[in-house]
């Protein structure tokens, strides 16, 4: 019963929300705002017992009472609404910055540079040699396409156009990926039409 | 917004390109509604990435823990239900043992959800909670969140998705820190997150990853695969799908595949007539767009 409830909600939801295809409508407005409003609940709600269970916890028994710090900069938040104090707000915005930036920063170098770089050289060496001079040759026209110290003309211009073509064939995936992610949705939509009529 | 009943252009090719996206949807979403009533069985093709993701499930050292971090939200339902119930299955039927992190407030609902359809399944049946998998809850912090479970896994979290302290799971015994990870697998809908596990795990502490992507969403993680620490990709739903089939844990994938297939094509044949209706009626123009 309950299931079969819940199915029902779901596809008046689906509707709603798909009734925007046709004309934009008060459904459609109310259906969004309740997933938004859904979300961020469940957002307060979590973080609010991440803090009581990892923080407040253990600050109240005495275990951890230095964890009464990372509360105070978490709090400083809350300033970004007052015009006099905002200027306390960017501590907090600060500390997440730095602990960001610091915790990618160590494998960028790996990772994203000087291995990308290695396999791109690689790419000649081991396996096929025309794949490998493909990508050889895609590689540097895209970073050619991204350099504004000269103006994109003349040989320049045309190894840059060939660097935007690259540039667009690799795009192309990422458009099919994001049809497909979103045809996923219409796939689940009719699963759901067919759970609740019981087809 | 234009009135979906109304066909704008004159001319009937200048009309082919002027079809609302309402009735293109609505034809789509025909399309979809036979195979998923009665599957036409269209061969499944297997990419080389999925195969190299279940190879490395299976090779993973039974006496550590795959950790199974995940960005996918309840949000993302439509294209993980399938991957996720897959892997699960996969890793309950090989006896794997795992422990699923949530990057997002809203992931422990999906885990749950996914649970929930895993354990009424043939895999699911004789597992135990706490022994063969521990869900974990929601960890903040992004990036920065993951060398902190590589270093102190208890520290990171201390008691599971329910309440229950780490300590009470035995699973858990086993998993401080990412010595004692075989494998992470970690999910996610945005194609630009592989490239932190890639930093933060594989650079920092050596443990190899199987990037869990969204269909089509290869790209980015297609550049550290095979060599560079990921060591396969489960490509959204339709790598749940491959994965059903490969494993031999056949669920909704492979009618979602069908559907799949037949919107695609359809899409594709409205891509075809949309630039047949706009090249021609440019030239009808004289060039002129």
């Amino acid at each position: 019963m309950a299931d079969a409830l819940t199915a029902w909600i779901v596809l008046a939801l689906w509707f709603m929300v798909a009734s925007w295809t046709y004309k934009d409508n008060p459904l459609f407005k109310i259906a969004t705002v309740a997933a938004v409003a859904g979300g961020a609940a469940n957002g307060v709600l979590v973080n609010i017992d991440n803090i009581y269970l990892k923080a407040l916890i253990p600050i109240m028994d005495g275990t951890k009472i230095w964890l009464i710090i990372p509360i105070i900069i978490g709090v400083m938040f809350v300033f970004v609404f007052n015009p006099r104090y905002k200027w306390l707000a960017r501590i907090p915005t600060i500390f997440l910055m730095g602990i960001s930036i610091g915790a990618m920063i160590t494998g960028v170098m790996s990772a994203q540079i000087i291995g990308q770089i290695a396999d791109t050289a690689s790419s000649l060496t081991g396996g096929n040699l025309l794949n490998g001079l493909i990508v050889l040759i895609a590689v540097v026209t895209a970073i050619l396409y991204f350099t504004y110290s000269k103006e994109q003309t003349g040989v320049l211009g045309n190894l840059t156009t060939l660097g935007r073509y690259f540039l667009m064939a690799s795009i192309g995936p990422y458009w099919a990926g994001e049809l497909a992610f979103h045809m996923s949705f219409g796939i689940k939509f009719v699963q759901i039409i067919i759970d609740a009529i019981g087809l | 917004m234009s009135d979906p009943l109304k066909i704008q252009g004159d001319t009937l090719i200048e009309k082919l390109g002027g079809l609302h996206w309402f009735w293109i949807g609505a034809i789509i979403l025909l399309l979809i509604f036979i195979p998923l009533l009665n599957p036409i069985g269209l061969p499944i093709s297997t990419t080389q990435w999925t195969l190299d993701a279940y190879q490395a499930i299976l090779d993973a050292p039974k006496d550590k823990i795959v950790v199974w971090e995940d960005e996918w939200s309840m949000g993302g339902l439509a294209e993980a239900e399938t991957g996720h119930t897959a892997l699960m299955r996969l890793l309950l039927k090989n006896d794997i043992r795992f422990v699923m992190v949530s990057l997002t407030p809203d992931t422990p609902l999906l885990h749950s959800y996914i649970t929930d359809i895993v354990t009424k399944t043939a895999e699911g049946r004789g597992k135990t909670y706490g022994i063969d998998w521990a869900q974990m809850g929601f960890l903040p912090g992004g990036e920065a969140s993951l060398p902190f479970m590589a270093e102190d896994f208890h520290g990171a979290f201390e008691a599971d998705f329910y309440g229950t302290p780490l300590s009470e799971l035995t699973i858990m015994d086993d998993l401080h820190g990412y010595e004692d990870i075989a494998l992470i697998i970690t999910g996610s809908s945005s194609q630009t997150w592989i490239e932190s596990p890639v930093r933060q795990w594989y650079v920092k502490y050596g443990v190899e990853i199987i990037s869990y992507t969204l269909t089509g969403g290869t790209v980015l993680s297609a550049t550290y695969w095979p060599d560079n620490g990921i060591l396969g990709i489960i490509e959204g739903s339709r790598g749940g799908s491959e994965l059903e089939f490969i494993a031999g844990v056949p669920g909704i994938g492979v009618a979602q595949s069908d559907a799949k297939t037949l919107a695609f094509l359809a899409t594709a044949a409205f891509i075809v007539l949309g630039n047949i209706s706009y090249f021609g009626s440019k030239f009808k123009r004289g060039g002129a767009s």
